[in-house]
């Protein structure tokens, strides 16, 4: 895969999780997967086949992974998930543009992600 | 910006807000807002449900920038004071109240849930309100919430 790729719909994308975030039936808020202002609508991610579960939560006392398909933010009219490498982490992926003003695309990722957990 | 002048010990408006709330006192607080009185009106005590979720929202207060590990802005005050005042209102209306959240942009989220339906309501510290409502977890509506909605969305929850 290289830089600037649409992720397949069908690969899972990750996203850490502040504890406080998650709900007792282990679902998640939506709040967890909102893009601040600053971020221009983006929503950084990691693709699944490019990390590991210790690479991604950074601290397991503060924060869980949540994982959900790239087809659900697919599926809202000009939202793609791209491939954007970084240094030190070349799982890390954007989902974007949202637009600020649109707060369903964030609750659809929260409904349909689940939580990982590592054996 | 709460219109003080209501707070005063003066009568307070007090009308029906539709058949299914008619039971409601409110008292307008501002143009497009409105709040449940409680306490003189009635001796109204919080569920264990509301009051756990007030004591969630005010646990957002000691959170500190940066709080997701993404950059988040820490909850504002004026945020959580409108979270905690939408609690009470559903509260007062018998609403269960699913869950409540800190956003990473100094918002607060207050979430109810019934059978396959899901709404969230959002409070951002700039004073817009939103909400999303699902069924199936399929988006059913979104937009700009004002209280004058809310018997509509409970309605639309419920049924």
């Amino acid at each position: 895969m290289e830089k600037g790729d649409r992720i397949p719909d069908e690969m899972w994308l990750w996203r850490r999780v502040f504890l406080t975030q998650i709900k007792p039936d282990g679902s998640v808020s939506p709040r967890a997967f909102s893009p601040r202002p600053k971020d221009e609508g983006f929503l950084s991610v990691d693709v699944e086949q490019n990390t590991t579960f210790e690479r991604s939560i950074l601290d397991d006392s503060k924060f869980s992974i949540f994982r959900f398909h790239a087809a659900i933010p697919h599926a809202f009219p000009d939202v793609n998930c791209i491939y954007d490498p970084i240094e030190g982490n070349d799982a890390h992926t954007l989902v974007g543009r949202i637009d600020p003003n649109d707060e369903a695309v964030a609750a659809s990722i929260a409904l349909h992600a689940e939580r990982i957990f590592i054996q | 910006m709460i219109n003080t002048k209501y707070q005063q010990k003066t009568p307070l408006p007090i009308f029906a807000y539709n058949t299914l709330f008619s039971q409601e006192r409110l008292k307008i607080v501002d143009r497009n807002r409105t709040s449940v009185t409680t306490g003189s009106l009635g001796g109204f005590e919080l569920s264990e449900n509301a009051e756990a979720m007030l004591r969630r929202l005010d646990e957002f207060s000691i959170l500190p920038e940066n709080w997701d590990g993404y950059g988040a802005s820490a909850p504002l005050k004026d945020a959580i004071q409108d979270g905690k005042r939408f609690v009470r209102t559903l509260d007062r209306l018998r609403q269960y109240i699913d869950f409540t959240s800190p956003g990473p942009n100094g918002e607060v989220s207050v979430e109810l849930k019934f059978g396959l339906k899901y709404m969230e309501f959002v409070f951002y510290p700039s004073g817009k309100w939103k909400y999303t409502s699902f069924e199936n977890k399929i988006l059913v509506k979104q937009g700009n919430y004002e209280a004058k909605d809310l018997p509509l969305l409970l309605g639309w929850l419920r049924n």
